[in-house]
């Protein structure tokens, strides 16, 4: 029994960390197409070499990180089969559709992008501009339909549970979950801010060291204006998709916000430590009737406690509780810092040079991907003991195969090598980017900051 | 299996069964060629300037394409775990172990090639070197992987754990250790894998070799002074690349033939040659291998890559019409392991979405990077 019970944490953990590690880079090939193709539709339109420098210096970075995201992209698509056995045995044919089209989209992606990287000289500017805007649509749609798949496991559609088995399969119903677009439109948005932010606080980085260079002001006026149209879109989203778990996942909502009794008029809860023996949510700031409010849009409304469900159906509580106010909080913080940037970009304001301003998009510009794994950590861990919310447990769906450790650590040894190098190249072409403009005098603007920075 | 007299999950399946087929073979024709670059470069020639040659037109030949080429691999996954989820769940428990050598393999070397491309510093060596090696030993459990299905251990094994008659439920108690290696640990599966090797290799060089044909003709165009060193080292690489395209042929002839000699298992010996169509497919991989490899010395680079090509089409093919009706022979029929003929039918409507829209756009990306090809042959 305590094999099997290390080999389903094993197990976890792999799953855990390669949904994370595959996450950022499929993030990056899901949102880097946007800025590229502004910067683009900026030359094209205006006949601005420097756009069109910009655009090719970010393509090369999304080259490397498209490449690593392809790659453990597919690793997942078997580790699905190598960990989780019999829900893939179960899920696979109820949930086809969607994994199928992710394929599709995936496939039209991956073309696409080869004309964009490798494209510059061989199609014309506008063939070369709409094939980004095909990896835009079709990377998003990419997402969408994974994230389909997985709203599944929250709510399940499409079939008839008889017996222990799934009947009368539709899988078109499967593929249209209730879940499905409201999550699909959550991790859309997340991706965006995510990687508006973490691009801007790249720039800002640059300009910290060599202040009033055109190009870097450039390439972060446009991820912090994607990333901050984006953050300031996701609170509406999140509260559609908050109301939505509300009512058909009151438990994950009751460990979400801490809440452990069965209350109307229900406070919402800012911080606090939730203590799973003591049955008790300690030292938290709570603002009465919000939760009531937010969750169902009545300040009367019942909201379900973690106490209303027996202990075996609860998910980890302080995980799930700690993991939701790491998302809002972060969410919260880019979409302040997120509305001073568009107001300082809309009035061309030079709160963009303050080194304050700068030293705030630094910090953030992890905090966007931490909020992004955040929200993962909120809907995989507080739908557990589930693997199929009310179908199938997680711990009857791992593999037999004894000794899962072994490829867990090979996995992390595996992605700690990818990261570290990903980095490290991506920090070289920041750098050589930099010694380039330096050195580069073809553009009047360069000429310009040269000058300044000689001066 | 007769199409006429089966029920609908039956021809249901066996189209499913079709598309992954279709779908491996493009994996082989495209990705295969890919990891056969990655080898190749292993055996570069003697003379530096050559070398340097070489594992450019190795490199613009992978760069722009690989990522695609990858996804038909994703794509037949997606279509097994579908449409035959039982199949794939033996699968994926029974080779776990040569599953996770090949996902290791992919990862490295699709990262390695990026990393060794994209680094400002220059091609760092220590990366292309772990792409050549990664390129070389993930074709390994590829073909151990196909070998372990296609002898039978694979099913022999599994079925044995069944509780009942039915595929899906399997006697967990009874799983231990020795499962990571008794489905595939044979003679078999392991020359399966170094014939996957020879197979990817040869599939690469008489793509090299069109490519090198096609770069010698527009160098004698330009017809300059400075172009007659160029000329005569693209005209000695041709011959380099013919004589690794003969050994790789040799050495997938005497790796195919090893692993019938190995296999000691009368009956799956018999269902490999036998079985099904199979005995024309043999005959087409037989034919093409030798008017591949007589084309490609008589100087008809486009009809040796053409052979080749059926070569590769023939032995995988082979290889899974010699299993029917099985999915995985000899316990796990495709009609057994078929998902209810609703998913079929939605997951073949996906698949035809899917192919409408990716094939013209595949077809427009090989023609941007492969141009020369397609004019040269009006030359």
């Amino acid at each position: 029994m305590d094999t099997n019970l290390s080999d389903l944490f094993a197990a976890r953990s792999q799953m855990g960390l390669s949904l994370a590690f595959h996450i950022v880079f499929a993030v990056a090939g899901m949102a880097m197409p946007l800025l590229m193709v502004i910067a683009e539709w900026s030359w094209l339109k205006h006949k601005d070499q420097e756009a069109q420098y910009l655009a090719k210096k970010w393509s090369k970075g999304t080259a490397i990180l498209f490449a690593v995201g392809a790659v453990s992209g597919t690793a997942l698509s078997f580790e699905l089969g190598l960990l989780w056995p019999r829900f893939m045995e179960l899920a696979g044919p109820i949930i086809g559709v969607p994994f199928s089209l992710e394929g599709a989209a995936f496939f039209l992606e991956a073309i696409a992008l080869g004309i964009y990287l490798y494209g510059w000289e061989k199609v014309s500017p506008w063939i070369h501009w709409l094939s980004g805007v095909i990896v835009l649509i079709s990377g998003t749609l990419s997402g969408l339909f994974i994230v389909a798949a997985n709203g599944w496991m929250n709510t399940p559609t499409g079939f008839e549970w008889v017996n222990g088995e799934a009947i009368n399969v539709d899988p078109w119903a499967a593929a249209m979950n209730p879940s499905a677009l409201q999550q699909g439109v959550h991790m859309v948005i997340a991706a965006f801010t995510a990687l508006g932010f973490a691009v801007a606080g790249i720039h800002a980085q640059r300009l910290l060291k060599n202040p009033g260079i055109a190009f870097h002001q450039r390439a972060l006026k446009i991820a912090l204006a994607v990333g901050a149209v984006a953050a300031l879109m996701q609170p509406i989203s999140g509260d559609l998709l908050a109301k939505h778990v509300a009512r058909t996942q009151p438990v994950k909502l009751a460990a979400m916000e801490g809440q452990w009794e069965t209350e109307k008029a229900a406070p919402l809860r800012i911080g606090g430590i939730p203590f799973e023996d003591e049955e008790e949510t300690k030292y938290s700031i709570e603002i009465p009737y919000l939760l009531s409010i937010l969750a169902f849009a009545d300040p009367q409304a019942e909201v379900k406690g973690l106490k209303a469900f027996p202990k075996e159906d609860r998910p980890p509580v302080a995980v799930t509780h700690f993991a939701f106010q790491i998302m809002v909080g972060l969410g919260t913080l880019l979409m302040l810092i997120g509305a001073i940037g568009l107001w300082g970009i809309w009035r061309r304001h030079s709160i963009l040079d303050q080194p304050l301003f700068l030293k705030a998009l630094v910090v953030c510009s992890p905090m966007g991907l931490l909020a992004l794994e955040a929200g993962w950590v909120v809907t995989e861990v507080g739908r557990q003991p589930w693997i199929i919310h009310g179908i199938m447990r997680t711990k009857d769906a791992v593999t037999p195969l004894p000794g899962l450790a072994i490829p867990f650590i090979g996995f992390m040894i595996l992605y700690f090598i990818l990261g570290i190098v990903s980095v490290t190249l991506l920090k070289r072409h920041v750098f050589d980017l930099d010694q380039e403009l330096g050195l580069d005098t073809s553009a009047s603007s360069f000429k310009q900051d040269q000058a300044q920075k000689e001066a | 299996m007769n199409i006429l007299h089966s029920t609908e999950t039956e021809w249901l399946a066996l189209i499913c069964a079709l598309v992954i087929q279709l779908c491996l073979i493009l994996y082989t024709l495209s990705a295969g060629a890919d990891f056969g670059g990655g080898i190749l470069s292993l055996f570069k020639p003697k003379d530096k300037a050559l070398q340097k040659l070489w594992r450019q037109t190795i490199d613009e030949a992978i760069a722009p394409i690989w990522e695609s080429n990858h996804v038909w691999l994703i794509v037949a996954i997606v279509v097994l775990f579908v449409c035959f989820p039982v199949g794939f769940s033996w699968i994926s428990i029974g080779l776990h172990g040569p599953l996770l050598f090949l996902l290791l393999g992919i990862s490295l070397r699709g990262a390695a090639f990026v990393f060794a491309h994209y680094d400002p510093q220059g091609i760092s060596k220590t990366w292309y070197q772990v792409f050549m090696i990664s390129s070389t030993l993930t074709p390994i459990s590829l073909g151990v992987i196909a070998g372990a299905i296609a002898s039978g251990q694979l099913a022999e094994v599994m079925h044995n754990l069944m509780i009942g008659e039915k595929a899906n439920q399997l006697n967990y108690m009874a799983v231990d250790g020795s499962l990571w290696w008794s489905t595939w640990w044979a003679p078999f599966p392991i020359m399966v894998g170094l014939m996957t090797v020879a197979l990817f290799a040869w599939l690469s060089a008489i793509y090299l070799n069109v490519e090198l044909v096609n770069k010698t003709i527009s160098a004698q165009q330009h017809n300059s002074t400075e172009d007659a060193e160029t000329l005569n080292n693209l005209l000695a690489l041709q011959k380099v690349t013919r004589i690794r395209a003969s050994f790789a042929q040799l050495a997938l002839a005497l790796s195919a033939g090893m692993a019938l000699f190995v296999l000691d298992d009368s009956l799956a010996i018999e269902r490999l040659l036998w079985g099904s169509y199979a005995p024309w497919l043999h005959l087409t991989v037989g034919l093409s291998a030798i008017l591949a490899l007589w084309t490609l010395w008589y100087n008809q680079a486009h009809l040796a890559r053409f052979f080749g090509v059926m070569q590769a089409i023939g032995i995988v093919s082979g290889w899974t019409v010699s299993s029917l009706p099985y999915l995985l022979p000899t316990h796990l029929s495709l009609a057994e392991a078929a998902a209810s003929p609703e998913t079929l039918w939605a997951t073949l409507l996906c698949v035809v979405i899917a192919l409408t829209l990716v094939l013209p756009s595949l077809w427009y990306l090989i023609k941007i990077f492969k141009q020369p090809q397609l004019e040269k042959t009006s030359v």
